[in-house]
């Protein structure tokens, strides 16, 4: 893809982002089918996100370098480069070899040093090819995805990615090198969304690759079965992972502001359609809706999990920022309390 | 309906705009992907029907606002006003002609009247619910048959009918341009909108004045200018007859209208024939108070010409009597064949005769000349006829003592002109109330002193001064003599007749003469010399008459006393002097009809011997078409006046005074009856219908519409005129905007849709989206 048409593709993005909810209409096709690696990688959201640290809620295992402590010493010796000594660090690592040159501190890093395993679930049913008055709910989680997957990589994180429809369909083992990356994003390209969420049933079969304690991110609509859901968050919270949930939503799924009266076609199941008069439907879809989040939120709350909600009409920097500025509000008050 | 912009119904389609719109919504039905179908695949809502049946709500009320501003610009007109099922939108005046002459017998045997009243009856026949109806029987003034107007329900359609059916003609006369005035002056309820006048008259050219053709204009722009404007359709009904007889009694006069029971009073019928034919021979029935007393034949009498009937009669009972004459002849009009007069009966009048106090031969001669005229000198004891006057002899000085109000009239003799001004005021007073006064001059006469005294500069009583006396001499050919008198004059009128009385005979060997004056003061000669110099003045103070003779009334100035004329003239003079003081029995139509009873001093005896004086009385009158209403008075415990203004109906009015309601042993018995006659304009008796030049005129009044009643058509002849008047479209001005109810109509269409959208809004919707 040329550079002016992923800048074109950005500004399609953010109008429609910036755009009124109230307006809807039936949105184009998803750019989906369209989207190439360098498209992801959104500049404004990768410069909102970049002095922020991902900080894991519990000690996981690996060897901790700066932020990320691991609980496993020793590790491998391959130097990847230097970088400067901050307050905290072992002082073992210092290079006394370049301070003695240059009268500065400079600590080596090696290979092995990133050693926070993190799991990125994204969910691909059908359901979240939704998208009218913004872009779908599948584009917003794939930009998500890439984001964080990025973060994780020049972090020195390891990042796997597992791509969930109706069936596990892609599982990349974790990785920290670019190269890793690229990949994720080129499966994420080529990945469509299709077929009913099976989220929870995909989390147990996930159990056997969680060998490490780390941090499991599943991005979704969670138009699922939660009583599946919760089963395998259970199994992933027991595991001691740090559990962290997207709810990815459309505006007119919350306000559900349709006028006239439309024909409804499952995403999930392209054969089923109802013909509804949204008018006469709204206030039950509303109590329905509000009773499955809250039933959502409350099964987060009692794993530990956290939860949080994006719009596809919010920028996705913001809300990206705004949620992990929260997280690591919540990191320290934990710290503080424990 | 009419529309004042017509051209905006052409954008009625718009109309169709909203159901355009809801069509094109149902047929663009989208297709949503959708993913959280979870939520919509469970039970279907309930409700629907009310949210189908208030979306068609919302399209009528849509519809109905376009339609309501479309109607609103193209501003509509209504015929009549939708909104006023409760109040009258019409105001039809029916202006009946119930005169004397109405009663002409046409050839069909009927009368005019019938005609007038069988179209007015057609056309109340023909009024809808919604109309106000006022009936004026347009003689004497116009009299409406109902307080305010009718609303023509069917009970009072009835009513109306059944009053119109028992109306007959009066005695009245009918001034038409005068009543359609005061109709069209006539205020009207702010919901009619639209009105008619229909008049329903003869053809009597007087009654119509068609003369008067300004006055007729002014009558028929006021007609057109007023809200709502009243136009009038004038239904007439012509005389049938080429050639007919009309007997009517024209005149009817006495020789007295006041007198004794003694003196016999000689009553004059004037009959006079308005007809073109020759009459027959005919008959007139004298009655007193109804009941026959004598019949008179008379002749044949040619067309245009009048016959005096004369009876002479003595009335013996004390009272009011109503004297008639009636006309046994076979003529077309029946109502003009009767005269009527009131007379009234007392036992005396008393009159005072004031002498100087140096009283001389002259003087006391001229008092028993006066009381030998009057039948009451000491040596007519025995006379067998006595004036209703009864003298009394006062001197000059005794009258500044005593009071003079019960007297009728005052002779002042021989008058020095010495009177001191407590005499002056007292006489003054006296006549200003209506008292009589004759004043004669005399030997003692000093002019400087009567023209300061009773002259006074012009505002004294006599309105002329004294220049001097004129001696003629006994000589024959030398003395004057007396003009024979002015019969117009009331107090004239036997005196006049110089065939069988003598006044043109009197010598006069002195007298004194007046000045000519420019005194703004009304008065009159009454006797003039033969050389045209006044010898009788005649003027007025307040109610009362004063009349000053320029010589004594004694044999020395003149022969005066000793004619046959002079006892006319004394009696004459004297019931001339004294009427203002009494009641007036015949009185003028609208002239008022005065009652007075003192019952300290009754004037005549009760009817009934043994019915006590009451404590206190009421009247009631009884006008000429027997309708009986109390009498406004006011009264004491023993004075009672009243007075009765409507006369305006010729005819016979009756005043019966009886017990209040409290004393309910004496009520209903009248104690006192009073008679009074009014009189008819005898121009009612003078019948035609509408000649050469009033035709020009008729056809001049553009504004009136003309029909001819065919008095032997049947009465839908005129239906279609009638139907026309009634049915007419209304101008615009009459018609009833309804763009103000479309303007609010649209209002209230957009309100509640502006409602029902945001109910139906916050039901869909709620009133903020959820996050």
């Amino acid at each position: 893809m040329s550079q002016s048409r992923a800048k074109s593709f950005l500004d399609s993005l953010r109008g429609k982002l910036t755009g009124s909810p109230s307006s809807v209409t039936p949105s184009a096709p998803a750019p989906s089918e369209t989207m190439t690696t360098q498209d992801l990688f959104d500049a404004k959201t990768l410069l909102e996100v970049n002095h922020l640290e991902l900080l894991a809620e519990t000690t996981v295992n690996g060897v901790l370098s700066g932020k990320h402590r691991s609980t496993h010493k020793g590790g491998c010796t391959d130097f990847a480069e230097h970088r400067p000594y901050s307050a905290g660090d072992d002082l073992r690592r210092l290079d006394w070899k370049l301070f003695a040159r240059n009268d500065r501190y400079y600590v080596k890093q090696y290979d092995d040093e990133t050693n926070l395993q993190a799991l990125i679930v994204l969910d691909v049913s059908g359901s979240m090819k939704f998208g009218l008055s913004t872009v779908t709910k599948f584009d917003y989680a794939r930009l998500l995805t890439a984001c964080l997957s990025r973060l994780f990589v020049r972090q020195r994180d390891s990042v796997a990615v597992a791509i969930a429809g109706g069936g596990l369909q892609t599982f990349l083992k974790p990785r920290q090198s670019p190269g890793h990356l690229q990949l994720i994003m080129e499966t994420l390209i080529a990945t469509p969304a299709h077929g009913a969420s099976r989220v929870g049933l995909i989390l147990n079969q996930l159990l056997p690759q969680l060998k490490r304690k780390g941090m499991v991110i599943i991005i979704s609509d969670f138009f699922t079965s939660l009583p599946e859901l919760k089963e395998g968050l259970t199994n992933v919270a027991a595991r001691g992972h740090d559990v962290l949930m997207f709810e990815i939503l459309a505006p007119e799924e919350i306000n559900f502001d349709f006028r006239y009266r439309a024909r409804f076609e499952d995403l999930e199941a392209p054969s089923r359609w109802l013909d509804v008069d949204p008018g006469a439907i709204r206030p039950i879809y509303l109590e329905r809706m509000q009773q499955h989040r809250d039933k959502l939120k409350e099964l987060a709350t009692d794993l530990g999990c956290d939860l949080g909600t994006l719009t596809t009409d919010s920028d996705l920097g913001d809300g990206l920022a705004y949620y992990l500025r929260k997280r690591a509000f919540q990191t320290k008050q934990k710290r503080r309390s424990g | 309906m009419t529309f004042l912009s017509g051209l905006f119904l052409f954008a009625l389609p718009i109309v169709a705009i909203p159901i355009a719109l809801h069509f094109y919504h149902r047929k663009q039905r989208d297709a949503i992907p959708w993913g959280a179908m979870r939520f919509l695949m469970q039970d279907a809502p309930r409700g629907n029907w009310w949210r189908d049946l208030e979306r068609y709500l919302i399209l009528f009320l849509r519809c109905l606002a376009l339609a309501a501003l479309v109607f609103a610009l193209a501003r509509p007109l209504m015929n009549s006003n939708p909104f006023s099922s409760g109040s009258a939108n019409r105001m039809i005046v029916i202006l009946l002609d119930d005169s004397l002459s109405t009663d002409f017998r046409l050839s069909a045997g009927k009368t005019v009247f019938d005609t007038l009243r069988t179209q007015a009856k057609e056309i109340i026949t023909r009024l809808n619910p919604q109309t106000d109806l006022q009936v004026i029987l347009a003689s004497s003034g116009g009299r409406p048959m109902s307080e305010e107007p009718l609303r023509m329900t069917s009970d009072n359609r009835d009513a109306i009918l059944a009053r119109i059916d028992k109306l007959k003609p009066t005695q009245g006369t009918t001034r038409l341009l005068d009543s359609l005035q005061a109709v069209t002056t006539m205020p009207v309820d702010r919901s009619i909108h639209s009105g008619q006048v229909f008049v329903l008259s003869d053809q009597q050219p007087e009654s119509w004045n068609l003369e008067a053709q300004y006055r007729w204009q002014q009558l028929i722009e006021a007609t057109q200018k007023r809200q709502p404007p009243l136009p009038i359709t004038a239904m007439t009904c012509p005389v049938d007859r080429e050639a007919y007889v009309n007997l009517s009694i024209a005149r009817m006069t006495s020789s007295a209208t006041r007198t004794s029971p003694t003196q016999p009073l000689a009553f004059l019928a004037e009959i006079e024939n308005t007809g073109q034919l020759v009459s027959q021979p005919g008959i007139a029935v004298w009655k007193v108070d109804g009941i026959e007393q004598a019949r008179t034949e008379f002749e044949g009498i040619g067309p245009g010409e009048s016959r005096s009937q004369r009876w002479v009669h003595q009335l013996a009972d004390a009272g009011v009597h109503v004297v008639t004459c009636q006309l046994e002849a076979d003529d077309v009009l029946s109502l003009d064949n009767e005269g009527a007069l009131a007379i009234e009966i007392v036992d005396e009048l008393p009159v005072l005769i004031v002498t100087s106090d140096e009283a001389e031969l002259d003087q006391t001669n001229e008092a028993a000349f006066i009381q030998a005229a009057l039948g009451t000198a000491p040596s007519d004891q025995l006379a067998s006829w006595q004036s209703v006057f009864r003298p009394k002899l006062v001197s000059m000085s005794e009258l500044a003592e005593m009071s003079i109000d019960p007297y009728q009239v005052v002779l002042l003799l021989g008058v020095t002109g010495e009177v001191s001004d407590d005499v002056m005021n007292k006489l003054r007073g006296f006549v200003e109330v209506g008292g009589g006064l004759w004043i004669t001059l005399g030997q003692q006469t000093d002019p400087d002193l009567f023209n300061r005294q009773f002259v006074a500069g012009g505002s004294g009583l006599v309105p002329c001064a004294l220049k001097g006396l004129k001696d003629y001499g006994r000589e024959p050919g030398q003395t004057g003599e007396v003009h024979p008198p002015d019969s117009s004059h009331p107090a004239l009128m036997l005196l006049s007749d110089t065939q069988r009385l003598d006044i043109d005979q009197v010598q006069i060997f002195r007298e004194f003469q007046f000045k000519p004056t420019t005194s703004v003061h009304d008065y009159r000669v009454l006797l003039k010399s033969g050389s045209g110099t006044p010898m009788a003045i005649e003027s007025y103070v307040g109610k009362g008459r004063i009349v000053c003779l320029n010589l004594p009334l004694d044999e020395k100035w003149s022969t005066l006393p000793l004619t046959k004329s002079f006892v006319v003239m004394v009696n004459d003079w004297l019931s001339y002097l004294s009427s203002p003081k009494g009641i007036q029995y015949n009185v003028l139509p609208g002239q008022p009809l005065i009652c007075r009873y003192d019952s300290t001093r009754p004037t005549m005896p009760a009817e009934k011997g043994d019915v006590p004086e009451p404590r206190s009385l009421q009247g009631f009158i009884t006008d000429p078409s027997k309708v009986e209403s109390p009498l406004s008075s006011q009264s004491n415990d023993t004075l009672l006046t009243g007075s009765y203004s409507l006369t305006q109906l010729p005819g016979t009015y009756q005043i019966a005074l009886s017990p209040k309601v409290q004393d309910t042993d004496e009520r209903g018995v009248p104690i006192r009856r009073y008679s009074y006659v009014v009189a008819r304009d005898a121009f009612e008796s003078r019948l035609g219908n509408f000649k050469g030049e009033q035709t020009s005129i008729l056809a001049d009044l553009s504004g009136v519409v003309w029909h001819d009643l065919d008095p032997d058509g049947a009465p839908s002849q005129a239906a279609a005129l009638i139907s026309s008047k009634l049915d007419a479209s209304p101008s615009d001005r009459e018609k009833t905007p309804l763009w103000t109810a479309a303007l609010l109509c649209l209002l209230m269409a957009f309100l509640l849709e502006l409602f029902l959208s945001s109910r139906a809004s916050v039901s869909r919707f709620g009133y903020a989206a959820r996050v």
